[in-house]
């Protein structure tokens, strides 16, 4: 059953009551919100996912709501709850559907290491993945997105999941989050993709959420092996340029945009080694959507 | 009064060698390091034996033809002891 078998309101009353049981990748999340703006967003664009009729073992329970102080009308703000705990502060009511998503980040990023979890984008095409290990600002979700459009499968836009077992990229197939230039340029691609509302003044500005394609949802038990690591920079109307990488430099560049790289110890390095043995690492420069989807395209039906 | 480096006991330092870079991690402090053919020539000799510092230099002279120059040998001895890879001993 996915949500969208649901009807908006039937959404809306179990977030609003027991809370609803949703599907991510590997992940079962249990959710409750009483915001009619996560509500709206969230319905939007998880519409494709499992959810439960029944409670299930849920691996985060997580709940968005306003407090019960004076701060629920004044400058209201939302709270994130884990477990009924708050893990970090709050953020302005109108930031209320991004706190979802950073949250759900947040509680991947920290506590789910059974997998290398590197910040990073990873796209499939011909069996083949890649991963795009990236700072913020750099271009990675945007690339992302621009390969979604033209037929690749999303199997992370943040947390790259790599096995501790076997190196398999692990599907979490979520909404990309495109920032500021890159919500327009992403717009004018395609009259067709879904976008949240977009979100301002937020500390990364300008944020909107563009919801995956169904493939990606759909397939998300499917793993993927990664065969190329690249490091992706948008430079506005540059050409683009693929070149190639040392294996040490890019295992640096993985390791310092590894969530918990340093968490697993002796396991992480030796996981990340094999890892880097496995792929190509190369550095790419891109400007303009088309030539960077040719060079992916030909980089994977190449090798 | 000398000054020696040597190799922290008790502690694993694991390798990955891709040509002519090496990644190594040391257990005990966690810190990973990128180190190239002088870097971990540097630290094997530190990790055989107790040396001084210009007696690093002169090894790496003789066996490697490389003339370290001002203070970079200095600069990595140091980046090592940060990660915890070695030590300074200072004997009477």
């Amino acid at each position: 059953m996915i949500l969208s078998s649901l009807t908006f309101h039937e959404a809306r009353t179990r977030l609003k009551s027991n809370g609803l049981y949703f599907k991510t990748g590997p992940f079962t999340i249990h959710f409750n919100t009483h915001i009619e703006n996560i509500t709206k967003n969230f319905y939007k664009l998880y519409s494709e996912n499992q959810i439960f009729e029944q409670e299930v073992f849920s691996d985060f329970h997580i709940k968005i709501d306003l407090p019960n102080n004076f701060r629920r009308w004044v400058r209201p703000q939302v709270f994130f709850y884990l477990d009924n705990e708050i893990p970090f502060k709050p953020l302005p009511f109108n930031q209320a559907y991004p706190m979802l998503e950073w949250g759900m980040n947040w509680c991947i990023a920290n506590h789910s290491h059974q997998y290398l979890i590197i910040h990073a984008a990873v796209l499939e095409k011909n069996n083949k993945a890649i991963i795009l290990p990236a700072e913020p600002g750099s271009g990675k979700s945007t690339l992302a997105a621009i390969l979604t459009l033209n037929g690749w499968r999303l199997l992370s836009d943040e947390l790259a999941l790599i096995s501790l077992k076997d190196l398999s990229a692990i599907p979490l197939s979520r909404p990309i989050n495109l920032k500021n230039d890159s919500i327009d340029i992403i717009k004018s691609m395609s009259e067709t993709c879904i976008f949240s509302d977009v979100y301002d003044d937020t500390n990364k500005g300008s944020v909107a959420l563009l919801k995956t394609s169904n493939e990606s949802v759909s397939r998300a038990d499917e793993v993927a092996i990664p065969c190329f690591i690249i490091k992706p920079k948008y430079i506005n109307e540059s050409k683009a340029s693929l070149a190639r990488v040392s294996p040490g430099k890019m295992f640096m560049h993985v390791a310092e945009n590894s969530f918990n790289y340093s968490v697993l110890g002796k396991e992480g390095f030796e996981v990340l080694s094999n890892l880097i043995d496995l792929c190509g690492c190369f550095d790419f420069i891109y400007g303009n959507n088309t030539e960077a989807v040719n060079i992916m395209n030909s980089l994977v039906a190449n090798n | 009064m000398s000054e020696y480096w040597e190799a922290v006991a008790g502690f694993e330092v694991l390798r990955k060698t891709w040509g002519s870079e090496s990644a190594i991690y040391h257990t005990g402090s966690g810190d990973t390091q990128l180190l190239d053919e002088l870097g971990i020539a540097i630290l094997n000799l530190v990790q055989a034996q107790r040396l001084e510092t210009e007696e690093i230099r002169e090894h790496i002279l003789r066996k490697h033809k490389v003339e370290l120059e001002g203070d970079s040998l200095a600069r990595l001895l140091a980046e090592l002891n940060r990660s915890g890879v070695i030590t300074r001993v200072q004997t009477p």
